[in-house]
């Protein structure tokens, strides 16, 4: 489950015991010449193995993408190649860029149209791929049909022939290292930092800034692209590519790598090869019969032993925190200070016949802080989640900067320079406090797949400014200290903070806080309420829902009350106080009640999410 | 970071070094040091869907080295199986060989599936050692031009010639219906039937292919029906056999139907019940079919208290006509056992007689019909040596 730290892990171990490091590298080098021609065989399986565990790894371990049909991108490579070389007489090596293309098409395929499915039901269709490919392989003539495909020729290299058990070994262990290189760098980048997110909270993630459709089909493209690697070369060293190497126990067994390793590290992937491969081969001199009931024992045992895996990615996160901080300066904008900035005409939702909103109108002015309230379920989260592109209002205008949002999906929105908090401070729990802030920055960064994987100096100059203003951020909001701690572990008020500094780090025009003090003890609302007067002060606009009317009345210049999804007043914190609709709408209620607070106030898009204002009125 | 991709940078420098130094060692592991038992390897599925089939075609070996031993065969070293499990896998297989030739086996029979089968070959091949399939019926197996393969049981294409000749010969059928699955196994036989039925100087009348598992297949065969044929071969599967055996009836097809080997199973009969008398399939011959079999089936059964499955009798000549070979070749090297393969002459197996050709296939594979008598199989025709149709059983 832990991110980036597989290769940072194996670094942090070398510092320590390089020795042992090169004692792997050695026995990994020098394991054909010590081994028969059998083990070597093994072997060179473990390495497949391990290369398909990579690409899982990116799917399901990065991704959270649960896939159960992995195989059929590991089938895809393999027919890709055999079917050129075999029945074509393409050159075997120009095969190899054309089965990763095929197997990246196979993932885009299967991605993009079912990713906005849920979890559990991507997950069956994933299962229905897997098999759809099998079985057509087994129905259709140019696949050879349940025969398969036989390749005839073998891969030359400086005039050696590459089949043999030896030279294959070395060369699917080059692949399993360049593989395991670009993997790390691609996981180590705004890339593997976007696809934790989507897996530790997708709707968050996109909020923030993270194209999060892309990102998971993105997932599926890399995974696929490697498991078309990884079936090239098994078509070409088992010589037959046929539909019962790629059944669903297959894609069960590649699962099991990542599994049985660890998520989320080399180390633990190379280890689960060697369990999911090695073992029934180990397992053969104790007999065939009791071969494959021992090996499902031993996988029993390892998962009550090492339910996280043999070598799970460590517990500290690798990321570090930069020396030095950078700030970034105040994106540019048309609009003069103290000008309209955000402007909101007509605003209406409806969700079915529920009327949530209803003809809203706000316009905030550049470096303002205004301040939004109003009873329970009166519509103010719903208000945030229609400017920010959650979700799509029935009606009415919303314009930033002169640019009109509507349509919009939030990570666009992010990237035009509106940013948000959540309530209860939706972070990502099991990410790093600085790769939070990181993930905030998506927005603002431009690096893509390529320049990643290459890490070239571009993106390696934009990564490590992204370090430092991270660093300015956490500066800012006080986390500094805290910077390489997973986000579950903070106190409450620091949760806040951070979910404060995300949003920041994508450097906004208009900051939309939800209920940032909620929960806070007095002590700590002082504090937010000094840290959101900087805010202020760095020209930020900054909009914000809040109960505690001490906290609006100190902080905010303006504030607008909304009732039963409908603008009731506006005005100055002392002329809202005095309106006795106010009084009678708001002020009245029992302050007791601040708890039970908001049902209407996730991110949720549809009307279960939202507490119709009628049944809250009165409260 | 740096460090460590330097570090690595090394790493796969020495690698490609160590890939070039390597090249070109991947010599034979196999072969016999000359004491000690002649092991004889036994790949088949032991794990897995097919697991049974691949306990029956070791138990075969295993009886059929019992008796080898009993005779003697090269200065009284003894023979030994070494079984392994391919899982019906290609993966599994190529894995389980390279295990069988550091074990040092001096020849493999056995396989089951031809998808495992074909890689294993691969291998053995490369490393010089005889392969006897016992059961793969894939054209591919012996059509690569391997010098050390060979099968004791039919290939695909040798069915179709088989079926042709009994429509076109034996039936004197001037027009035939040939209806398939769109499968591969199934569409691969009906192609090669149409054409042998072709070069055979009758015609082909109707060829067209069923939905597997569609049911009613009434206006199909209404349809075949109206082009007059005078025999229907249809090389589907049993599952669709039976229903379309008792909507034929019902529609009054009285000509011959007949059916391609996976159609062997009772499940047709209980399908078209009275539909089904009648219905021939062209087959290897089933253990009970023939005469030289009976001493080998008795055997088999007292051995182990139960039935021989359809390949055991070829496993079992499979390791019986390696004996003879490596007794012939007065060697227990690889090389020379497959010389002395190749020079085999009319050993007497308990298929029948086993000759292979220069590919390694036999060159009378034996096909008989069976037919449906009285709610099930019983031997039908088969060729005999100079061409003529005469009883299967026998």
């Amino acid at each position: 489950m832990r991110g980036i730290s597989g290769l940072t892990g194996l670094l942090d171990s070398a510092r320590v015991k390089i020795p042992s490091l090169a004692v792997f590298a050695v026995v990994l080098l020098a394991f054909p010449s010590i081994a028969d021609e059998y083990w070597t065989d093994v072997g060179v399986k473990v390495l497949l193995y391990v290369v398909l565990g990579l690409g899982i790894n990116v799917v399901v371990g990065y991704a959270g993408l649960l896939d159960l049909g992995y195989s059929a991108f590991f089938a895809v490579g393999g027919y890709t190649t055999a079917i050129l070389v075999g029945n074509y007489g393409v050159n075997w090596w120009l095969t190899l860029p054309i089965a990763m293309l095929v197997a990246a098409i196979g993932g885009y395929l299967i991605g993009y149209p079912t990713l906005r499915l849920r979890s559990d039901y991507l997950a069956i269709v994933t299962l229905g791929f897997g098999e759809i490919v099998r079985v057509t392989a087994n129905n259709l003539e140019f696949t050879g049909g349940p025969d398969g495909v036989i390749l005839p020729f073998r891969p030359v290299l400086f005039g050696y022939e590459l089949a043999g058990t030896q030279s294959m070994y070395y060369l699917v262990l080059v692949i399993a290292l360049v593989v395991g290189l670009g993997a790390t760098s691609l996981t180590r980048s705004k890339i593997g930092r976007s696809w934790e997110s989507v897996r530790e909270d997708e709707r968050v993630a996109e909020a923030v800034g993270v194209p999060s459709i892309r990102v998971k089909a993105l997932a599926y493209v890399v995974g696929g692209v490697i498991a078309g690697v990884a079936g090239a070369f098994f078509a070409t060293y088992i010589g037959i590519v046929s539909p019962t190497s790629f059944t669903f126990l297959t894609s069960v067994l590649i699962l099991l790598v990542v599994l049985i390793g660890g998520r989320g590290s080399l180390v633990g992937v190379f280890l689960g090869a060697l369990v999911v491969q090695g073992t029934p081969e180990v397992l053969r001199s104790i007999g065939d019969e009791w071969r494959i009931f021992l090996f499902a024992v031993v996988l029993i045992v390892l998962m009550f032993v090492r339910p996280l895996g043999l070598w799970p990615a460590r517990t500290r996160r690798g990321a570090r925190l930069a020396q030095s901080a950078e700030e970034p300066p105040l994106p540019e904008v048309g609009v003069a200070p103290g000008e309209p900035l955000l402007e909101v005409r007509g605003l209406t939702m409806r969700f079915g016949g529920l009327l949530a909103l209803n003809d809203v109108d706000i316009t905030v002015g550049r470096g303002e802080v205004l301040g939004v309230i109003g009873p329970n379920g009166a519509g103010k989260t719903t208000v945030f989640n229609c400017v920010t592109g959650v979700v799509r209002p029935t009606a009415g205008k919303v314009v930033l900067g002169g640019e009109s949002l509507i349509g919009r999906h939030p990570h666009q929105v992010v990237q035009r320079g509106m940013a948000r908090t959540f309530q209860g401070a939706r972070l990502f729990s099991d990410m790093s406090v600085v790769e939070n802030v990181l993930v905030g920055m998506t927005a603002r960064m431009n690096s893509g797949v390529l320049t990643s994987l290459l890490r070239l100096p571009a993106q390696r100059r934009e990564e490590q400014r992204a370090g430092r203003q991270a660093r300015y951020w956490l500066d800012f909001v006080g986390l500094s200290d805290k910077a390489t701690r997973f986000a579950r572990e903070l106190s409450y008020g620091d949760q806040r903070r951070l979910d404060i500094a995300r949003a920041l780090a994508s450097n906004p025009l208009v900051l939309l806080l939800d209920e940032p003090a909620a929960g806070m003890n007095p002590s700590e609302k002082a504090d937010l309420m000094e840290l959101i007067g900087r805010i202020r002060d760095r020209g930020v606009t900054v909009v914000l829902i809040e109960h505690d009317m001490a906290f609006v009345m100190g902080l905010c210049e303006r504030v607008l009350v909304i009732e039963t999804g409908a603008k009731l007043t506006e005005g100055s914190p002392y002329e809202v106080q005095q309106d006795p609709r106010v009084i009678e709408a708001y002020l009245g209620v029992d302050e007791d009640d601040e708890g039970d607070e908001d049902a209407d106030g996730d991110l949720g898009a549809g009307p279960d999410d939202t507490t119709a204002p009628t049944l809250t009125k009165g409260q | 970071m740096e460090n460590l991709t330097r570090r690595l940078g090394t790493g796969i420098a020495l690698t490609s070094v160590a890939l070039l130094s390597a090249c070109g060692g991947n010599g034979s592991s196999g072969g016999d040091d000359g004491s000690g038992p002649i092991r004889i390897g036994v790949s088949a599925p032991l794990s897995g869907d097919s697991a049974a089939a691949g306990t029956d075609i070791v138990n075969a070996a295993k009886l059929a080295v019992k008796k080898i031993n009993k005779e003697g065969l090269l200065d009284g070293r003894k023979v030994e199986i070494v079984q392994v499990d391919d899982a019906c896998d290609a993966q599994t297989g190529t894995a389980a060989m390279r295990k069988l030739l550091t074990q040092k086996v001096v020849a493999v029979a056995g396989g089951y599936c031809s998808g495992a089968v074909i890689p294993e070959t691969m291998i053995t091949d490369r490393a010089g050692v005889p392969f006897i399939a016992d059961a793969s019926t894939n054209v591919e197996i012996t059509e690569r031009g391997l010098k050390h393969v060979f099968r004791t049981i039919g290939r695909d294409d040798k069915q179709s010639e088989f079926a042709a000749r009994y429509m076109v010969e034996y039936l004197k059928a001037d027009s035939v219906a040939v209806i398939h699955d769109n499968t591969a196994y199934s569409k691969g036989l009906a192609e090669a039937t149409k054409d042998t039925v072709k070069k055979l100087g009758a015609k082909t009348v109707f060829y067209d292919a069923i939905t597997p598992g569609a049911k009613d297949f009434t206006s199909f065969l209404t349809k075949a029906k109206s082009t007059k044929p005078q025999a229907i071969y249809f090389t589907g599967y049993y599952a669709d056999a039976g229903l379309l055996l008792k909507q034929a009836h019902e529609l009054g097809i009285d000509v011959p139907i007949i059916g391609g080997d996976a159609n062997q199973d009772p499940t047709v009969i209980k399908t078209a019940g009275r539909a089904a008398e009648g219905f021939t399939t062209t087959t290897a011959p089933l253990p009970d079919f023939i005469k030289s079999t009976a001493d080998f089936v008795s055997a088999y059964e007292r051995e182990y208290g139960t039935e021989p499955g359809p390949y055991a009798p070829y496993e079992y000549d499979a390791v019986n006509v390696l004996a003879d070979a490596i007794a012939r070749a007065a060697s227990a090297d690889s090389e020379k056992i497959t010389e002395a393969l190749h020079a085999t002459k009319d050993y007497a197996g308990v298929t029948g007689p086993i000759n292979f050709d220069e590919k390694g296939d036999r060159v009378h594979p034996i096909y008989v019909t069976a037919v449906v008598e009285g709610g099930a199989f019983v031997p039908g025709k088969k060729l005999d040596e100079s061409g003529n149709w005469v009883d299967a059983k026998g």
